[in-house]
């Protein structure tokens, strides 16, 4: 009983598609018109994951097409938020076959679960991807209890 | 003498079976008189991990992604995509670049089916 991973990957990349299909076309049963040019609210762009490491908390957002001075990455209060935008125009004098890539506009906010060391924060974009990096302050990291028998 | 313990069998076997996930990514189509124009978001690929291939009128594009491995364990993931592009194109011609994680992909038309006004002459 050998199954073949490929075609169950393939598969999930066709719901992919599936998926921004429904999105589409509710769009354009809500809003009677194509893509909007002027960028939109999107909740569920960009993907991100914001993780604990152990000795630091990282945030990756995948954000293809921007660059550094496209995000915004700022900490308040222990309330790290990211936000952009994107915009995709359609080029000058060109005809429009597919467009899939929406222009949107995003903010998401995370509550840090502890102190941060604020001064070593780097955020890096690189590639599309975005990875903030906050190492724990020093009385956040994680230690070993000793366990003693008396 | 073959392991018994279904589970593992990945390690023991000789033949390695590749499970990397598989995402289509968005693709935006664009064209005018001069050639076809795609762009398609890749994030996390770089250069040396991305393959366009065309044949026969059809465009693959692949690109891995494994960049994610301190923060994901597993080998990365891959986005591809295949385009049934129309007759016309001049493959010799055809250029990509990658910025951001963004491919844009250029694919002219062949000099010989651009529009061309025709002389109409007294006859």
């Amino acid at each position: 009983m050998l199954l073949r991973w490929n075609d169950i990957d393939n598969a999930f990349a066709m719901l992919d598609e599936a998926r921004r299909e429904m999105d589409r076309w509710v769009r354009r049963m809500t809003e009677g018109g194509d893509l909007p040019s002027v960028p939109q609210w999107a909740s569920g762009w960009p993907r991100m994951q914001f993780i604990d490491m152990g000795n630091e908390l990282a945030l990756v957002a995948e954000v293809p097409g921007l660059s550094e001075k496209d995000v915004n990455v700022s900490v308040n209060q222990d309330v790290l938020t990211i936000s952009g935008e994107r915009r995709t125009q359609v080029p000058e004098g060109y005809q429009t076959h597919r467009h899939e890539r929406a222009s949107v506009k995003f903010s998401r906010s995370f509550a840090l679960p502890c102190k941060v060391d604020l001064e070593k924060t780097t955020a890096l974009a690189r590639n599309g991807i975005l990875t903030v990096t906050l190492p724990k302050a020093p009385e956040s990291q994680p230690r070993q209890i000793q366990v003693k028998s008396s | 003498m073959s392991d018994k313990n279904v589970a593992k069998r990945e390690t023991t076997d000789v033949e390695r079976i590749e499970r990397r996930r598989t995402y289509a990514p968005a693709v935006d189509i664009f064209e005018n008189t001069e050639e076809i124009l795609m762009y398609a978001d890749m994030p996390g690929v770089t250069l040396d991990e991305v393959k366009i291939n065309f044949e026969k009128n059809q465009l693959t594009m692949e690109g891995t992604c494994t960049c994610l491995k301190d923060y994901e364990k597993d080998d990365g993931f891959v986005y591809t995509r295949k385009f049934v592009v129309p007759g016309g194109i001049d493959p010799d011609r055809i250029s990509a670049e990658l910025r951001n994680g963004v491919l844009t992909i250029h694919l002219p038309k062949q000099d010989s089916l651009r529009p061309r006004e025709i002389a109409v002459q007294a006859g």
